[in-house]
C-alpha cells in the first residue's frame, strides 16, 4: 500500500468530515463550552477537600489542569472511532467506503481524526480555563511533555483500533465504549499521579499501554520521577521510556490486525451492515 | 471452469455457498441459534455487454450473491470472479472495475449535498479531478438534478436519494455495473430515465449491468438473461423468452369479428370448437375467446377457418405468459 | 431491557468512576483519608465524603439518562423515521414518553441500589447504607425523578426543534452537575446560582437523600422539602408535558415528525 494513497485517502476523508462539521456549527460552539464547564466541574469537586483559605499544591493544580487537557485529547482515538465507525455502520456508508479501492482505514479515521484536531482547540480552552480558575499553569519541561503526548498518539489510536474491533458487534455501544475510555483515563493516571493511586490499581495501570506515555508526560511536566513502574521491579526513568517508544511502534500495528481482522470477521458472518 | 476462462467473462460463479447464523427468541431469556442458508451451490456466467438480471422471491440470496461479487462478502465455499479477478484473493482489483449501486435510502451522506456525495464517492474510487467534475456535469444535464444537487441530501425525497445512488455507480466509468433493485421508489419518469440509462450502457457503451430486481416487467424489458434464484439456488436461467416457455400457461386468445347478422351457435360450428366462448360486443361486434397451451397452432386455424367463411376480423388479442407467470410457477412453494 | 446488557452494568458502574475521581483527588489533596475525612467533615457537615459524593454521583448519572433517554433517543427515532410510527400508533408523544418515563423511575431505584452498594464495598462505608433510613432515602428518589422525567420532557421538545442535539445535552449534563450540587453542597455557589439550583426537583431531592442517610441539613425540614419536591414534580411534568405536545403541533404544522 503506497503511502500516497493512503495520505491522499486521509485527505479526501478529512476534508468531507470537516465540511459535515461545519454545518453542526453549534456543536462547535457548544464544545468549547462544555470544556469550560468541565473545568468548573472538577475545581468545584475538589473545593470540599480545601482547607479554608489554603492554596492548592503546585503538583495537584498540575495533575487536574493536564489532566483534563489529556482526556479531552483522547477523546478522538478512545471514544469517537468506535462511535464514528458504528455510526457509518448504521447509515449504510461504511459498506460505501468498502466499495471504494482506496484504503479503508484512512477513510474510517477522518472523522476522528477531524475531531483530534479539534479537541486541541477544546483541550486549549481547558488549559485556559483551568489556569484562570487554579490560579496558573504549571510546567517543567514543555517541550520534552509534548514529545511524550505525541509519542502517545500512535499508542491512542492503536488501542482506540483495539477498541473498536472489539465493540464492532456490541449492540449497545455507547455505554461500553465510555466505560472502557473512563476506565483508560483512570487507571492510565490522567488525573492521578501513580505514587498516589492504590497498590491493586497501580499493578493494573501497568497493563494500559497509554499508562507509559502519560507518566512519562507528567515526569516532564512536573520535572518529577516516573511513576508507574514501583522501583522494586526497576529502574522506572530507564524502563518507561523504553516501553513507551516500543508501544508507540507496536500498538498501532496491533490496531491495524485488530480492525482487518475485525472487517474480514464482518464479511464471514453478515456484512458490514448495521444489523 | 479454468482460469483462462474466468479471466475473459465479466462475473463468473462457481459453487457459491453462504450461511448465515442468526438467533430466534424463545422467550425473555432464552434463544435459539438457527443457521439460514442464503446461497447454496450457485454458479453462473455473465457475459460482456449483457444486462443479466436476479430475480427471485424476498431471501432468496439475491443481494448476498451481488455482495459476495462485490467483496462485501465472503462466500463460505466457492469461487467467484469479476472482470477476471478472484473476488476473496485480488478484491482491490475488483473494486477498480466495477460501480455499484445498493439497495435503501441510506448510502449517502445526510450532511453533504448530493454533489458532495458524488465528488467524495468518486475520488475515493481515485477518478481523476477533471474526469470526476465531467462526469458530474454530464449525470447532473441526464437526469435534470440542477433543482437539488446543491441540496443536502437529508433535504431530499427517497426517489432522489436513488437517483443520486445511481449516478454515483455510474461516476467511476467502470466496466461491471451492479444494480440491486434500482427503479424502487423512483416516480415513473425517473424509473423510465434510469432504464434508457441501462440499455446505453449496455448496448451503446457495451458495458456489463447485473440487476436485481422485483418488478419482473422491468427485468422483461432490460435483461437480455435472468436468473431465477429460490432458496439460495438458480432455479432457471435463460433469457426471458426461453423462461416464459419453460412455463407452460393456459393463455386466452379474442378474436373480434363482425356479427354479419350470424347466430352464435353457426359461428361455433364454423369454427369448430365447442368450448370457446361467443358474446356480444355491441356496435355489430361478436368476441370470440378461447384458453389454449398452443396459440401457435391455434390462431393460424381459428382465423383461416374466419376468413374462409366471410367473417371480417376485426381485432386479435393473445394474453402472454409473464415473468411473473414464470416467478410464480417456479418459486411457489418456498419459504 | 433486558437486551441491553451494556447499558444495566454501565448503569452499576459509572457513578462509582464518577464518584472516584474526586474521592481520590480529595484523598490527595488531603495528603490521606483521615484528613479528607476531618476536612471534608468541617467542609460539607459529614466524615463520609465516599457516601455523600457517590449518592451525588448516581443522581447526576440518572438526570443524564433521563436527558439522553428522552433527547438523543428522541433525536435518533426522528432520524430513523420510528417517531412517526409511534406517533400513528398511539396519537401523540407523551403518553408513550409517561410509560417510559415510569418505568425509568423503576430501574433507577434498582440501579442505585446496586450501584451504592458497589461502591460502598469499595470504600467500606456499608455501615451508611445498611440501615432503615436507604428506604427513605430510595423513596426520596423515586420522588425526585418524577421531576427529573419532566425535566426531560421539556428538554425533549426542545430537541425535536433543534437540530444540534448532542452538544445541547452534553452542556446540560455539564450544567446540571454544577448547579445540582453533585459533589458539593449547594451551599457552595453563590446565592443567585443557589435560587436556580433550588428550582430543580433533584437538587433538594439529592441534598435531602444525604440528609437521611448522613444526618446532614435539610433544606427546610424532610417533610417540607418533601412536599415542594412534590409541587415541582407536578410542575415539571405538566410543563414537560404541554411543551412536548406543542412542540409536536409546531413540527407537524412545519415540515414533519420525520424532518431532520
Amino acid at each position: 500500500m503506497r503511502p500516497s494513497r493512503i495520505g491522499r485517502a486521509l485527505i479526501i476523508a478529512l476534508r468531507k468530515d470537516f465540511i459535515v462539521a461545519l454545518r453542526y456549527p453549534f456543536e462547535l460552539v457548544g464544545s468549547f463550552v462544555a470544556s469550560i464547564l468541565m473545568v468548573l466541574l472538577v475545581v468545584l469537586a475538589i473545593r470540599p477537600f480545601i482547607p479554608s483559605a489554603q492554596p492548592l499544591p503546585p503538583d495537584f493544580i498540575l495533575s487536574v489542569s493536564w489532566g483534563g487537557f489529556i482526556l479531552l485529547l483522547s477523546s478522538s482515538p478512545l471514544f469517537e472511532l468506535s462511535i464514528s465507525v458504528r455510526q457509518e455502520r448504521t447509515d449504510g456508508t461504511l459498506e460505501q467506503i468498502f466499495l471504494s479501492p482506496s484504503p479503508k482505514l484512512p477513510l474510517l479515521l477522518g472523522r476522528a481524526l477531524r475531531s483530534q484536531i479539534l479537541s486541541v482547540l477544546y483541550g486549549a480552552c481547558y488549559l485556559a480555563s483551568a489556569a484562570y480558575l487554579l490560579g496558573g499553569l504549571q510546567f517543567q519541561d514543555l517541550p520534552q511533555g509534548i514529545y511524550y503526548l505525541l509519542l502517545g498518539i500512535p499508542i491512542f489510536y492503536g488501542l482506540g483500533l483495539v477498541m473498536m474491533a472489539i465493540t464492532f458487534n456490541v449492540r449497545e455501544i455507547i455505554p461500553t465504549v465510555t466505560l472502557l475510555q473512563i476506565g483508560v483515563a483512570f487507571l492510565s493516571g490522567f488525573f492521578l499521579p501513580f505514587n498516589i493511586m492504590p497498590y491493586p490499581l497501580r499493578v493494573l495501570a501497568m497493563f494500559i499501554p497509554t499508562s507509559y506515555s502519560i507518566d512519562m508526560f507528567r515526569s516532564a511536566i512536573s520535572g518529577s520521577q516516573p511513576q508507574l513502574i514501583p522501583s522494586s521491579m526497576g529502574p522506572a526513568y530507564l524502563l518507561e521510556p523504553i516501553f513507551a517508544h516500543v508501544l508507540a511502534l507496536v500498538l498501532p500495528l496491533l490496531g491495524i490486525v485488530a480492525f482487518k481482522a475485525t472487517v474480514q470477521r464482518a464479511k464471514r458472518r453478515g456484512g458490514l451492515q448495521q444489523g | 471452469m479454468n482460469s483462462a476462462a474466468n479471466a475473459t467473462a465479466p462475473v463468473v460463479a462457481e459453487k457459491l455457498v453462504k450461511t448465515f447464523r442468526s438467533s430466534t427468541r424463545l422467550g425473555p431469556f432464552r434463544s435459539q441459534r438457527t443457521m439460514v442458508r442464503a446461497l447454496d451451490g450457485v454458479s453462473l456466467r455473465i457475459g460482456r455487454g449483457e444486462c443479466f438480471g436476479l430475480l427471485g422471491p424476498n431471501g432468496a440470496g439475491k443481494t448476498t450473491l451481488v455482495k459476495i461479487f462485490t467483496t462485501l462478502l465472503l462466500p463460505d465455499s466457492g469461487r467467484a470472479w469479476v472482470n477476471g479477478h478472484d473476488v476473496t484473493v485480488e478484491p482491490e482489483e475488483v473494486l477498480h472495475s466495477i460501480g455499484v449501486m445498493l439497495t435503501g435510502e441510506r448510502t449517502l451522506y445526510w450532511k453533504l449535498t448530493g454533489r458532495e456525495n458524488l465528488v467524495f464517492f468518486g475520488r475515493i474510487h481515485g477518478i481523476s479531478e477533471g474526469d470526476l467534475l465531467r462526469k458530474i456535469e454530464q449525470v447532473t444535464g441526464e437526469f435534470r438534478l440542477q433543482p437539488f444537487i446543491d441540496r443536502m441530501v437529508e433535504t431530499y425525497s427517497s426517489g432522489q436519494r436513488i437517483i443520486i445512488s445511481f449516478c454515483k455507480s455510474l461516476v467511476s466509468d467502470a466496466p461491471t455495473i451492479f444494480l440491486d433493485e434500482p427503479t424502487i421508489s423512483l416516480d415513473p419518469n425517473y424509473a423510465a430515465q434510469l432504464r434508457d440509462a441501462i440499455r446505453r450502457l449496455t448496448k451503446v457503451e457495451g458495458r456489463t449491468v447485473i440487476l436485481t430486481t422485483q418488478l419482473m416487467r422491468e427485468a422483461d424489458m432490460l435483461c437480455d438473461r435472468i436468473a431465477l434464484l429460490s432458496g439460495g439456488r438458480i432455479a432457471a436461467t435463460g433469457k426471458p423468452a426461453e423462461l416464459k416457455d419453460m412455463v407452460k400457461e393456459e393463455r386466452v386468445v379474442r378474436v373480434k369479428i363482425d356479427a354479419k347478422n350470424a347466430q352464435s351457435s353457426s359461428v361455433s360450428q364454423i369454427i369448430g370448437l365447442p368450448e370457446a366462448s361467443i358474446t356480444d360486443a355491441g356496435d355489430g361486434q361478436i368476441q370470440l375467446e378461447v384458453k389454449t397451451f398452443s396459440v401457435e397452432e391455434l390462431l393460424p386455424v381459428l382465423l383461416d377457418r374466419l376468413v374462409a367463411n366471410g367473417f371480417r376480423v376485426h381485432r386479435v388479442y393473445v394474453s402472454e405468459t409473464t415473468l411473473e407467470d414464470v416467478f410464480r410457477k417456479l418459486t411457489s412453494g418456498v419459504a | 431491557m433486558l437486551r441491553y446488557r451494556e447499558w444495566i452494568i454501565a448503569a452499576m458502574l459509572y457513578p462509582v468512576i464518577f464518584a472516584s475521581i474526586p474521592i481520590f483527588l480529595g484523598t490527595w489533596l488531603a495528603s490521606g483519608a483521615e484528613g479528607a475525612s476531618m476536612i471534608f467533615a468541617k467542609n460539607v457537615g459529614t466524615e463520609a465524603y465516599s457516601t455523600f459524593l457517590l449518592v451525588g454521583a448516581n443522581m447526576w448519572f440518572f438526570v443524564m439518562t433521563a436527558l439522553w433517554d428522552f433527547g438523543l433517543k428522541l433525536r435518533k427515532e426522528q432520524a430513523s423515521g420510528v417517531l412517526e410510527d409511534i406517533y400513528i400508533a398511539a396519537g401523540n408523544l407523551t403518553w408513550p414518553l409517561f410509560g417510559s418515563g415510569l418505568f425509568g423511575i423503576l430501574q433507577c431505584m434498582a440501579k442505585f441500589i446496586a450501584s451504592m452498594a458497589i461502591g460502598s464495598i469499595l470504600y467500606g462505608t456499608l455501615r451508611y447504607v445498611v440501615n432503615p433510613n436507604f428506604l427513605y432515602c430510595l423513596g426520596m428518589l423515586a420522588v425526585g425523578l418524577v421531576g427529573v422525567y419532566g425535566l426531560s420532557f421539556m428538554i425533549g421538545a426542545l430537541v425535536l426543534r433543534v437540530k444540534e442535539a448532542f452538544s445541547l445535552l452534553v452542556i446540560l449534563q455539564m450544567l446540571f452537575g454544577i448547579v445540582m450540587g453533585v459533589f458539593y453542597p449547594v451551599s457552595f455557589l453563590p446565592y443567585g446560582l443557589r435560587l436556580v439550583s433550588y428550582a430543580l426537583p433533584m437538587t433538594i431531592a439529592l441534598n435531602d437523600m444525604r440528609a437521611l442517610l448522613l444526618s446532614t441539613q435539610y433544606v427546610l425540614d424532610v417533610n417540607w422539602d418533601t412536599f415542594v419536591i412534590l409541587c415541582q414534580s407536578l410542575l415539571y411534568v405538566t410543563v414537560g408535558a404541554i411543551a412536548l405536545r406543542r412542540s409536536e403541533r409546531g413540527i407537524r404544522r412545519g415540515a414533519g415528525l420525520a424532518s431532520l
